[in-house]
């Protein structure tokens, strides 16, 4: 009996650097398309490699690859110009990574025609990059199925029309910048501009608030829930996710996506790639049945704006502020309608008469009726913030309190607070999670 | 001047995590959340059948196990639901499924003013 059908994963190889952090040693590891070998290694599914690099890379890449389950490795193409090595700056996504590609600019590719070794490879992945998608199609035959990860690497979906109906699944992120052009405000319009090329199936992965995967001929997507648990590194995460998915799309789509998604999890959760395989061979034991008993977080990208959040804190022109100003950047970059009273009704003088007190005090409650929830920041001696945390506390609004210097320890402010946290992505996760009950109570 | 972490690719499967380098080095990490103990509050305690049948409360020292069902649930010896586990928790799931038991005492159980039970756990 034959097993599974070898799935060849096609694109950049790059080192990845993570940078120390406070708390945080630095990270040094294969990027690019080893991400998606790493899961694939882990789900125990075979897989080749047809790699775009530059030349120093190649045999640390063949080697590593090798050595975690690649049944083969192809120099596909040479990148010149440039290491190819990412500085990260921000391993957990609490807001826009700040991935630095050293040298981009002067990035330039070459890819090498083969003497006819793509050609049995029938099932292949794409992560577009600095390469040319026309001189990649050249070297495989008509049958072959192809599915695409356009988190990167595309900047006009018009790139993909020479793939047209050969294409078996097209994947994008909220994170990626063609998304936030086309279909961060609407989705249907994306999805739109993808019907000419026939993808069988259309997923999007929403980050912390779970993926969507719409299939040919259905009316409505399935909703794939976030586990969310503590971040340790998210770079790959989404390339994990697509690997699974695409290598597993024969026990069906919504079914792949769950274990997709759980592996994606799992490689979040670790830069360990013994713990990483560990983790992934058990959830695996899990029936499918289980997984979705279990449940966890869903909020789609295109209804976060539907729960707006009272930023409360000492947001203040004056005050040395930086962790809220983190805070609220994060807020902004998970597409939340963040409503900032300081911003919204002024900065008002410390000696300013009581009558104007008075109005901004109303104005400031009204905002917040109109909220969702709360997320409270307090910052030094801040005792507006506390205020406001009661007043939430009061209208039955749920609380966020992250206190990230440990200033209001306190029993009312922990115990009125759904979520107190000194750490940033426990507050973010907790927010997301409080949001998408809501939306299911709504529902 | 030394860098650390970052003179060659470490994070080969079954290497060893020198713990010299200063980076994250090695293919494990030496740990494994599921043979780890923990302490939890239960969630959801008036609704489950423990308090609905009996009125009450286990005492503290009480045995618990945890189970899966539809969510992961403590259950006393007879298998009657006490309390649901925080979804937090969920990362038990796979551990269960990989054979792994949660064998718990009650640290703290009151009725008042809501129903309220707190346990802890260690892995079997």
């Amino acid at each position: 009996m034959n097993g599974p059908e070898v799935l060849l994963i096609v694109g950049e190889i790059i080192v990845d650097f993570t940078l120390p952090l406070p708390g945080a040693a630095c990270k040094l590891r294969l990027g690019g398309i080893a991400h998606a070998a790493r899961g694939l290694w882990a789900v125990d599914y075979p897989y080749a490699v047809a790699a775009i690099c530059p030349k120093y890379l190649v045999e640390q890449a063949r080697d590593y690859l090798t050595a975690h389950g690649c049944v083969e490795f192809i120099w596909l193409g040479e990148i010149s110009g440039s290491p190819n090595v990412v500085a990260i700056g921000d391993p957990t996504e609490l807001s826009d990574q700040g991935y630095e590609d050293l040298l981009r600019d002067a990035k330039s590719s070459c890819i090498f025609q083969q003497e006819e070794n793509l050609n049995p490879y029938s099932e292949v992945l794409v992560f577009p990059g600095c390469f040319d998608l026309a001189e990649v199609k050249k070297q495989f035959s008509d049958t072959t199925k192809f599915s695409f990860d356009i988190a990167y690497g595309i900047a006009d979906i018009r790139q993909l029309e020479i793939y047209a109906n050969s294409i078996r699944a097209i994947i994008i992120s909220t994170s990626s910048k063609l998304f936030l052009h086309k279909g961060s405000g609407n989705l249907d319009d994306l999805i739109s501009e993808l019907q000419p090329l026939s993808p069988e199936v259309f997923l999007l992965k929403e980050n912390r608030g779970g993926s969507r995967i719409f299939e040919s001929g259905k009316n409505r997507a399935d909703e794939i829930p976030a586990t969310l648990g503590v971040t340790v590194n998210s770079v790959g995460v989404g390339d994990v996710y697509s690997a699974v998915l695409v290598a597993f799309h024969g026990i069906g789509w919504p079914e792949a996506s769950w274990r997709g998604s759980r592996t994606a999890t799992y490689y979040a959760q670790t830069t360990y790639p013994d713990d990483f395989k560990r983790d992934v061979q058990r959830d695996f034991k899990l029936a499918i049945e289980s997984l979705r008993s279990l449940g966890g977080t869903f909020l789609p990208w295109h209804e976060r704006q539907n729960f707006p959040i009272y930023l409360a804190g000492p947001d203040f022109s004056y005050v040395e502020k930086q962790e809220f100003d983190i805070a609220a950047d994060s807020l902004d970059y998970h597409n939340f309608l963040v409503r900032r009273p300081i911003l919204e009704n002024g900065q008002i003088d410390r000696n300013s008469e009581r009558e104007i007190i008075n109005e901004t005090y109303e104005l400031d409650i009204s905002i917040m009726k109109e909220c969702a929830v709360v997320f409270a920041i307090p910052l030094g001696r801040d005792p507006g913030t506390l205020v406001e945390i009661g007043i939430a506390i009061e209208m039955g609004k749920p609380v966020i309190t992250y206190d990230p210097r440990n200033e209001s320890n306190n029993t009312m402010v922990i115990g009125g607070s759904h979520i107190y946290s000194n750490n940033l992505d426990s507050c973010l996760n907790g927010l997301f999670e409080i949001l998408s009950r809501l939306r299911e109570e709504q529902r | 001047m030394g860098s650390t972490g970052s003179g060659h690719f470490s994070d080969y499967s079954g290497s060893q995590n020198s713990g010299k380098s200063g980076g994250n080095s090695g293919g494990s990490s030496g740990t494994d959340r599921c043979h780890q103990a923990f302490s939890c509050v239960l969630e959801e305690v008036a609704q489950c059948d423990y308090f609905s049948s009996y009125g009450t409360l286990p005492a503290i020292g009480t045995q618990v196990e945890i189970v899966l069902e539809s969510r992961l649930f403590a259950v006393d010896t007879s298998g009657v639901t006490i309390g649901a586990l925080p979804t937090r928790f969920n990362y038990l799931a796979a551990c269960i499924a990989d054979g792994i038991n949660y064998i718990g005492i009650i640290t703290r159980s009151s009725t008042s003013p809501v129903p309220s039970v707190s346990a802890d756990f260690n892995p079997q």
